[in-house]
């Protein structure tokens, strides 16, 4: 069985949510209080219908009780005795896989569906039925879902801790495994019997003044005694239960392991347990280092235990990590944007231009997709001057981007830039992108960019990111920028390029690093940018040197307020403190 | 014993999409639960009649067939679940069909929702395979819907050509040789008379296998060479030498079977025939078997409904007469005249019913009609021969004073469409026509010819009785019409 649609009314942080997931893997990611765990939560609410809920006022949207949670699920592929005619073979609905679209009837063209609902009204009492238009429209008491088949829609949950699920508890999925309970419980008596046996072979000394004490008492008092008084264990008081007993390393509880491996055993437990059912995971990466994050999901995605042949698992799991997105394909990952309550999920793969281009963002930023706000720099030396600034601007107690929610990428130049930007914009994040200008991006893509919301900072007059440092800068932090590209990329590199650039400017080389005032001038400025961005060894196409330069330019801003580079980067400021 | 039909439980279980052929009383039913027991999954089993369901569901239970391992349903009861939970799919705008096109409509939705595939899942998770009983009253538009489901599942139909008489009124129903045979290929014949045998009667079963060969064939129908248990009467053409004969004859065969069943299967298309015969009778104790949805009962509703003050006991005295001998509504009437006007006429004679009469008239009790009908009926004097068209008269006023507002007419609808499901209950004497009584099973038989009967008309005729069958015609040898 799988979820094919998902609608959730006045359900926690969500006003209303519609959502076709994927048959197996949705990775739900997205900043704080986007209500990725409520779409979980809703989901388990739905499909494991008790005699008891543990709903409050505040598991409604806004506390407005007057308006019921509504919580719908379409299941497709679903199991032959669920689709007979005697159970709820008359209830399916169709699945519309290309439109995304759940229709009322099945039809041909359509994979038959079912649609579980739960409601919850300010009774707080949750209804869990079969639904459908056309057993809305006959009105009356819906048909409910029968107990057995209520187990097999049930989901598994691993969340931020495991432990109960590594002893013989109630909910565990160790009850799941193997034989049925019988056969434990046989093995429990025998050894609360075993227990009493051995108790009364045991040193029976201490209790051996009280008990005398008492049979003499009860002969004053005339009460008939059968045999002989003696303390024993009680039938009653030391029961042992299936609860008392768990899985053991030697003599070391498994509950001990870490939080990370208890959580990587139960999960394997509870997909050998439920067989294809679906799952539900909160942080996935919770307590694992990356290789073993690696190791789960590999596992998850393919299910390997024994080579068993059960198709795969629907699983619903949220991240944080970007070691996560990194490993997952574009398919497998959806953003989850909330505004006003209205909830939206949307896929990466089904949001780029294409599954290729998809995946590359996903590999090359996977911590875009974390944040909330982007700031796209064209390749790594604006990268590098972003980080730069930011860490300059952190020095000085402005705010960090982190603590704007922004992060800074790198866009992989051009037209990479615009294409991740884009992608990034439809999937629900707010973009702004700083770019070169001294090669032009096709302005019909810079277009559709702006229509989507996103933020554009370039530099005026056709001048790369270099160029445009070189020419703005004060003469003291050009000088000191050669002397920083001097020292990494050597000297004599440093002073061909610069003599290279000379001539085609003709201007007069120069024999030395030794750049006097007289140097200048804007031709000369215009001759270091070139310079710094030769093909060959460039000054500081590359992320750390990248930050060098942002950091060298950064503290003399102040001192060229009307220069274009400070006037780009002040309404960037802007952009990340709005 | 062995048993011939052994293996056609096994092939019928395992059958892709076949037909077989059941003379009556070979033991259809039988086979169907045994194939229901031996096959593979759950099987869907259709039939058109709630007895029929009845026969069905009694005879699995004889066999302890478990009910996960079948669905018996009718025909109409099927269609309508399916169309009426996809109305969007079949397009079917109601959920209780009355008339006879509305449940057409349903079985053209079915047989349209069924082809588009829709319920293509449903149908497959639900059944491993379908049986449907007495093929034979199949109409062409459930022959639609049974063609629709042999698209996803296999299929078997068990009827006899032989038993297919209607309604002349009503739909034809599906041609065995140009419809039935090429889709559901004969599979398989059931000829044992287990009815006959079971009963320690071969004779009788012997003689109706040979009659069955000479139907089938297009023979004359010979009674000069007869066991014992058929009889034969002579009918004169003079019409009352014939009546007196009839009635002689009924009333000898009555004495015989003592009180066992009986039945007296005359003219099928004459009702009023029929009826007339059973007026005659009523002392006896014979009533006449109704068609369902009688018309006659619709119309007396509707006249007793329209009359107010006299005019309306006149009508009820009316219905009261064509139901029952014994009456007097000539000296009923004026024995109600006379106490309306302070006389005394006629108290003897109906006592407390005048009173009631009054009440008619004057229109002051709810519910005076249905009291003078049971006041009448209690008389020791009078005999009713239609019971079933005057207790129906009795549920529809009963229920008639339930409800506010609702006309008489209307009622009826519901009492008569209530008897068609559950069932009617035919008297140890009744008087019936061929459509009327297949499928029915008695001790003894009275057939009067009629020029009308076919050969499928005295197949049935003569296959009802296990004990003994009296045949009443104007020669021992003749030819059933076309």
């Amino acid at each position: 069985m799988r979820i094919v649609f998902i609608e959730i009314q006045n359900y926690r942080g969500i006003k209303k949510l519609d959502w076709a997931p994927t048959a197996h893997v949705n990775c739900l990611i997205g900043p704080g209080d986007s209500t990725k765990t409520t779409i979980l939560d809703a989901i388990e609410l739905a499909l494991n219908p008790r005699s008891y809920t543990l709903a409050d006022d505040s598991d409604f949207f806004n506390l407005e009780v007057e308006k019921p949670i509504c919580i719908t699920v379409t299941l497709a592929s679903l199991p032959t005795e669920l689709r007979s005619d005697d159970r709820y073979g008359m209830h399916l609905r169709g699945w519309n896989a290309q439109d995304s679209k759940v229709e009322d009837e099945p039809n041909g063209n359509l994979e038959d569906a079912l649609s579980v609902r739960v409601t919850i009204d300010k009774s707080l009492e949750a209804r869990w039925s079969i639904f459908n238009d056309r057993i809305e429209k006959e009105g009356g008491d819906p048909p409910t879902i029968r107990y057995k088949d209520a187990k097999q829609m049930a989901t598994t949950r691993l969340g931020a801790y495991a432990e109960r699920h590594l002893g013989w508890g109630r909910q565990s999925v160790l009850t799941r495994i193997g034989e049925g309970p019988d056969s434990v419980n046989l093995q429990l008596a025998e050894a609360s019997r075993a227990a009493r046996e051995t108790f009364r072979k045991s040193n029976q000394n201490i209790f051996e003044v009280i008990v005398s004490r008492i049979e003499q008492l009860g002969r004053k008092f005339s009460v008939p005694i059968r045999e002989k008084y003696a303390a024993e264990l009680d039938v009653q008081g030391v029961s042992i239960t299936a609860g008392g007993i768990s899985l053991h390393d030697g003599k070391l509880p498994l509950r001990r392991l870490g939080t990370g491996s208890s959580r990587l055993i139960v999960s394997a437990m509870q997909h050998d347990a439920g067989g294809s059912h679906i799952a539900l995971i909160d942080e996935v990466e919770h307590g694992l280092e990356p290789h073993r994050i690696a190791r789960l999901l590999t596992h998850l995605k393919s299910l390997d235990i024994d080579e068993s042949t059960v198709p795969p698992s629907q699983i619903f799991m949220t991240t944080h990590s970007p070691v996560v997105i990194h490993e997952l394909t574009a398919n497998d990952i959806f953003t989850v944007r909330s505004s006003a309550g209205v909830t939206e999920v949307r896929s990466v793969a089904g949001t780029a231009k294409d599954l290729d281009s998809a995946q590359r963002h996903l590999r090359r930023s996977p911590d875009a997709f974390l944040a909330r706000r982007i700031l796209v720099g064209e390749g790594r030396t604006e990268l590098g001057l972003l980080r730069g600034l930011d860490a300059w601007w952190s020095q000085k107690g402005n705010d960090s981007f982190a603590l704007r929610g922004v992060i800074a990428i790198n866009g992989g130049g051009n037209p990479g830039a615009l294409n991740i930007a884009e992608n990034l914009l439809d999937l629900g994040y707010e973009v702004a992108l700083l770019l070169d200008t001294d090669k032009a991006f096709p302005a019909d893509q810079i277009d559709s960019v702006k229509v989507k919301g996103g933020i554009i900072f370039e530099w005026p007059d056709n001048c790369s990111t270099e160029e445009r440092i070189f020419l703005d800068v004060p003469w003291a932090t050009a000088v000191a920028l050669v002397k920083l590209a001097e020292d990494h990329v050597g000297s004599d590199s440093v002073r061909a390029h610069i003599n290279n650039a000379c001539k085609k400017k003709l201007l007069s080389e120069i024999s030395d690093l030794v750049l006097s005032n007289s140097l200048d001038t804007d031709d000369f400025r215009r001759t270091l940018g070139m310079a710094s961005k030769n093909d060959n060894r460039p000054w500081f196409k590359d992320i750390t040197r990248g930050e060098w330069l942002g950091e060298s330019v950064a503290p003399c801003l102040d001192k060229i307020p009307n220069k274009p580079l400070a006037k780009t980067i002040t309404s960037l400021r802007l952009w990340v403190d709005a | 014993m062995t048993n011939p039909d052994a293996d056609i439980a096994q092939l019928v279980a395992s059958l892709k999409c076949g037909s077989v052929v059941a003379a009556a009383g070979c033991g259809k039913t039988e086979q169907i639960a045994r194939a229901t027991q031996i096959a593979e999954g759950r099987r869907l089993i259709l039939t058109h009649t709630h007895a029929g369901v009845d026969a069905l569901r009694t005879r699995l239970k004889i066999h302890k067939v478990p009910s996960e391992k079948f669905r018996i349903d009718t025909i109409a009861g099927w269609c309508l679940r399916y169309a009426a939970s996809f109305p969007w799919r079949s397009s079917l705008t109601y959920s209780s069909p009355r008339s006879n096109e509305e449940w057409n409509a349903v079985y053209e939705a079915t047989a349209r929702l069924i082809r588009s595939d829709a319920v293509k899942g449903v149908l497959m998770s639900s059944y491993s395979g379908v049986f449907v009983d007495e093929y034979q009253d199949c109409s062409g538009l459930q022959h639609q819907v049974i063609k629709a489901i042999a698209g996803y599942l296999p299929i078997c139909v068990f009827g006899d050509p032989l038993q297919a008489i209607f309604d002349f009124n009503g739909q034809k129903p599906v041609d065995w040789d140009a419809d039935v045979f090429p889709i559901f290929g004969k599979a398989g014949e059931l000829t044992t008379p287990w009815r006959w045998s079971n009963a320690g009667n071969t004779e009788l079963a012997n003689w109706l296998a040979g009659i069955r060969l000479t139907l089938e064939q297009g023979g004359n129908i010979d009674l000069t060479s007869r066991p014992e248990c058929v009889k034969w009467e002579g009918l004169s053409s003079d019409p009352t030498i014939r009546q007196t004969t009839i009635v002689r004859t009924c009333i000898n065969v009555m004495g015989m079977a003592n009180d066992a069943p009986l039945i007296v299967i005359a003219d099928p298309a004459n009702i009023n025939a029929r009826t007339s015969l059973a007026q005659k009778l009523a002392k006896a104790g014979f009533s006449n078997i109704e068609p369902f949805g009688s018309k006659h009962l619709y119309e007396f509703a509707t006249k007793i409904d329209a009359a107010k003050g006299f005019p309306r006991l006149e009508k009820a005295l009316d219905f009261i007469c064509a139901c029952m001998v014994g009456a007097e509504k000539t000296d009923f009437l004026k024995a109600v005249k006379s106490h309306a006007s302070g006389g005394k006429c006629g108290t003897a004679k109906f006592g407390d019913l005048i009173r009631v009469g009054i009440a008619v008239v004057e229109g002051t009790a709810e519910n005076a009609v249905l009291e003078l009908m049971q006041g009448f009926n209690g008389k020791k004097t009078t005999h009713l021969f239609r019971r079933e068209l005057f207790f129906s008269m009795c549920s529809a006023l009963r229920i008639n004073a339930t409800r506010q507002h609702d006309e008489l007419s209307d009622v009826i609808w519901d009492v008569q469409n209530r008897t068609r499901h559950s069932g009617r209950w035919i008297g140890k004497r009744s008087i019936g026509s061929t459509l009327l009584v297949k499928g029915l099973e008695f001790d003894h038989a009275v057939i009067i010819h009629a020029n009308n009967m076919s050969r499928k008309d005295w197949y049935v005729a003569l296959t009802r009785a296990t004990t003994s069958v009296t045949i009443l015609s104007p020669s021992e040898c003749f030819s059933p019409s076309a």
